[in-house]
C-alpha cells in the first residue's frame, strides 16, 4: 500500500516532466500546431467534437476535422495522418488491438445495451492518450454541472 | 505387513515442516499478488502475461504440498511401495509449469517485437486526477517482486536439506517471478519514455533464462520417472553419491551389478548377480505361468540387516 502511495506521488511529480512520452511524438507534433481529428458520422459527433476542441485548446493547437468511415479513419490514424478518432466508437470496437482507446466518454447513442463510447489515438501514444483522457474528464465534468 | 513411510532424521523432519510452512506462505502471497495485478491490469497485454505467469507459479507450491501429504502415508495393498513417487510426479508438474511460463513469455515478446506493436497504457481516475496507469502498474509489480525474492532464498537451502526437487523448482519459479516483475517495471519505465520495445526486450531476456531453467528441470523430471540414476538437485548430472554407493556395495559383495534409482527424495539400490541381468526364464514361468512368464524380470530379496562395515 505504501508502495502504491509513493508511486502515485511519483506519478504526479513525473507528470510534470512530460511522462509518459509518445513513441511517435504525437503530443509534440500537435502542440502549438494542428490537431487533425477524424469523426465517424453518427449521433455522437457533436459531443466528441467538443472533447477534441477542448484537447486542442489544452495543447494550444488548431483543430481540423474530417469525417469518414471507420476503416479508412483507422488506417489514416495508424499512418499518423490524423491524431484522434471520435464520433461514436464503441468501447468494444473491432479495431481495438490497432488503437489506443481512451477512457469512456459517455454512452454510445443508439446502443440498446447502453455500451460505452470511446475515442481513439494511435496505438502506444501514451502521453497523448493521457492528455485526451484529461480532456474527456474535464468535458464530462463540465457537462455534468 | 505394509511398509510405513521411511523414517527421517529429526533435522530433516524439521526442515520438511519449515518447507511446508513456506509453501503455504508462498500461496498466500501469490494469491494476493494475483489479486493486486488483476486490479491494475487494465487492457495491458504485458501485465496480462505477468498475471498468467503468477497464476502458473501457484502450481509448484500446490504440487509440493499435495505430494508431501501423500508421501507420508504408509503403503497400502494397492500402493505396495507407498507414495514416494508423488514427489517425482509433482516435480514433473512444477517443471512443466516453469517451462510453460518461459515459453509463453518468449512467444509474447517475440510476437510484440515482430509485429512492432506499440503497447498502449491508458489512465485511471484517482482522487479527481487522471493518473497514467503505468505508475500504479509499476507499484503493483514492485509489490509482486518482494515476496518471491525472500521466499525463493529461504527455499533453496531447505530444498537441498530435504533433497526435494519440487521445492527447488518452486524456488526457481520464485526467481523467475521476481526477475519478470523487475523486467516489467523496467519495461513500463521504458514505455513511459516512449520506448515502445523496452517492455518486450526486457521480458524476452528474462524469458530465455526461465525457459532454460524449465527445460533443464523437465529433463531431470523425465529422467527420474524413467528410473534414471539419481541426479543432482540443480542439474542433469548424476549425483556423485551413486558412484560412492556402487563402489561400497561392490566392496561388500564383490563383483556385483548395482542399480541405483530415485523415487522422489529417496534412493533405492538393487544388488544383482553380474552375469544374470534378469530372472531366469524357467523361474519366472514357475511363478507366473507359461504365457506371461516373460513379464516378471526381477525378484529382489532384500538385505535389511544392519552392517557395521558399510
Amino acid at each position: 500500500m505504501k508502495n502504491l502511495l509513493v508511486a502515485c506521488l511519483a506519478g504526479v511529480a513525473l507528470a510534470g516532466c512530460g511522462l509518459p512520452r509518445d513513441p511517435a511524438r504525437t503530443t509534440s507534433q500537435v502542440s502549438g500546431g494542428v490537431l487533425k481529428a477524424g469523426l465517424v458520422q453518427g449521433p455522437d459527433v457533436e459531443a466528441d467534437r467538443a472533447i477534441i476542441l477542448r484537447l486542442a485548446r489544452q495543447l494550444d493547437a488548431q483543430a481540423e476535422f474530417q469525417t469518414g468511415e471507420a476503416h479508412q479513419l483507422v488506417a489514416a490514424l495508424e499512418k499518423g495522418q490524423i491524431h484522434v478518432i471520435g464520433g461514436g466508437l464503441p468501447a468494444a470496437t473491432p479495431f481495438k488491438s490497432h488503437l489506443g482507446l481512451s477512457r469512456p466518454a459517455g454512452r454510445l447513442s443508439g446502443s440498446p445495451e447502453g455500451e460505452k463510447r470511446v475515442l481513439a489515438v494511435r496505438a502506444g501514444e501514451n502521453g497523448f492518450l493521457l492528455a485526451l483522457d484529461r480532456a474527456i474528464a474535464a468535458e464530462t465534468r463540465g457537462r455534468g454541472q | 505387513m505394509t511398509e510405513p513411510a521411511p523414517n527421517l532424521p529429526s533435522d530433516v523432519q524439521e526442515a520438511m515442516r519449515k518447507a511446508g510452512r513456506l509453501a503455504w506462505i508462498s500461496l498466500g502471497f501469490q494469491l494476493s499478488i494475483v489479486t493486486v495485478l488483476a486490479l491494475v491490469m487494465g487492457g495491458s497485454q504485458a501485465l496480462r502475461t505477468a498475471w498468467i505467469e503468477d497464476m502458473l507459479s501457484l502450481l509448484p507450491p500446490v504440487a509440493f504440498l499435495i505430494a508431501m501429504k501423500l508421501e507420508r502415508k504408509p503403503a497400502t495393498r494397492r500402493f505396495p511401495f507407498g507414495f514416494q513417487r508423488a514427489n517425482s510426479l509433482a516435480f514433473l508438474i512444477a517443471a512443466t509449469a516453469l517451462t510453460a511460463m518461459g515459453a509463453l513469455m518468449v512467444y509474447e515478446s517475440a510476437m510484440t517485437l515482430a509485429k512492432g506493436e506499440h503497447p498502449t497504457i491508458g489512465s485511471v481516475r484517482w482522487f479527481g486526477q487522471e493518473v497514467w496507469l503505468g505508475w500504479p502498474m509499476m507499484a503493483a509489480l514492485a509489490y509482486s517482486v518482494i515476496p518471491p525474492v525472500i521466499l525463493g532464498r529461504m527455499k533453496l537451502p531447505l530444498a537441498r536439506k530435504i533433497a526435494d526437487k519440487v521445492l527447488h523448482t518452486d524456488a526457481l519459479m520464485n526467481k523467475a517471478d521476481w526477475q519478470t516483475g523487475l523486467a516489467a517495471i523496467l519495461g513500463i519505465g521504458g514505455v513511459a519514455f516512449g520506448l515502445w520495445w523496452a517492455d518486450a526486450v526486457a521480458a524476452g531476456f528474462i524469458a530465455l533464462s526461465i525457459l532454460r531453467d524449465g527445460v533443464n528441470a523437465m529433463r531431470v523430471a523425465i529422467v527420474e520417472l524413467t528410473d534414471g540414476a539419481p541426479r543432482k538437485l540443480d542439474s542433469a548430472e548424476v549425483d556423485p553419491l551413486v558412484d560412492q554407493i556402487t563402489e561400497r556395495l561392490r566392496r561388500q559383495h564383490g563383483d556385483v551389478a548395482v542399480q541405483v534409482r530415485e523415487t522422489g527424495r529417496y534412493m533405492r539400490a538393487v544388488v544383482g548377480p553380474p552375469d544374470t541381468p534378469h530372472l531366469p526364464e524357467e523361474h519366472a514361468r514357475a511363478l507366473v505361468g507359461d504365457d506371461e512368464g516373460w513379464r516378471l524380470i526381477e525378484v529382489a530379496i532384500e538385505d535389511r540387516r544392519s552392517r557395521r562395515d558399510a
